[in-house]
């Protein structure tokens, strides 16, 4: 993933995770009200981990580092947390349903920086940009 | 003519230089949600202002910043990068118009 232009490149991984991370948190929000029946399956959040680039060829922390990657992603509790709604249709006999494990607050927050994240990533690539322009503007 | 060359070397060693800088920057700020991910920053100057005073050749260090660490062990400062991505790119600027500089001085000696 190494150019010349690198430095756009290294950007390029920050927005490319950021949007994963961004993509996440929008299906985190959009399913938090998925009920489902005590014990099928009920929809897991997903947590974004990230990771270093590391250049293949060089032991960690010794060389340019050349961006950041998805690492993983963590998902949330498998059984959901179970609420009493009696008149709900999917509810079993005891009248329960499961919805999903999704704190709006901590996707709210994560969404911030997410976004702010993007920005500076952006703005890197923008300020890359001038500065490789300008050495191309090297003449006589 | 040797003293344009050479200045055109010493500023050839600066442009290597600010461009890791860039490089380095872009990846700090692109891991600044990376749980555990240490800054790094680049160290040239005194290093050159040594090879210019008393010989020798001169290096780019990438070191880390060693700034304290948050809660999931990272410790990139948004402010700190941003800051530095603006100085390290009006260095660029100077080294490249200095460099443009050295190239018309010798085109007009070679022209003379």
């Amino acid at each position: 993933m190494s150019s010349i232009w690198s430095a756009i490149d290294t950007a390029g991984s920050g927005v490319t995770v950021d949007q994963s991370w961004i993509d996440s948190i929008s299906s985190n929000v959009a399913n938090m009200n998925d009920a489902a029946t005590p014990g099928t399956p009920v929809y897991q959040a997903q947590y974004l981990v990230a990771g270093e680039q590391v250049p293949a060829n060089s032991p960690a922390g010794s060389a340019l580092g050349t961006g950041v990657q998805v690492e993983s992603i963590d998902l949330g509790p498998a059984q959901g947390q179970i609420v009493h709604e009696p008149n709900n249709p999917l509810a079993n006999a005891q009248g329960d349903v499961a919805y999903p494990v999704v704190d709006l607050g901590t996707q709210m927050a994560n969404l911030v920086q997410a976004q702010t994240s993007y920005q500076a990533n952006a703005k890197v690539m923008a300020d890359s940009k001038t500065a490789y322009e300008a050495i191309l503007n090297i003449r006589a | 003519m040797a003293d344009a060359t050479q200045a055109i070397g010493i500023l050839q060693f600066a442009l290597d230089a600010v461009v890791q800088q860039q490089q380095v920057i872009a990846n700090n700020i692109a891991n600044q949600d990376t749980a555990g991910f240490q800054a790094n920053q680049v160290t040239f100057e005194s290093s050159l202002a040594q090879a210019l005073g008393s010989g020798g050749p001169a290096n780019v260090q990438v070191s880390p910043e060693g700034l304290p660490s948050g809660v999931n062990g990272n410790n990139v400062s948004i402010s700190t990068e941003m800051t530095l991505m603006v100085k390290n790119n009006l260095e660029n600027q100077t080294v490249d118009n200095a460099l443009s500089g050295q190239f018309t001085i010798l085109a007009d000696a070679l022209s003379a």
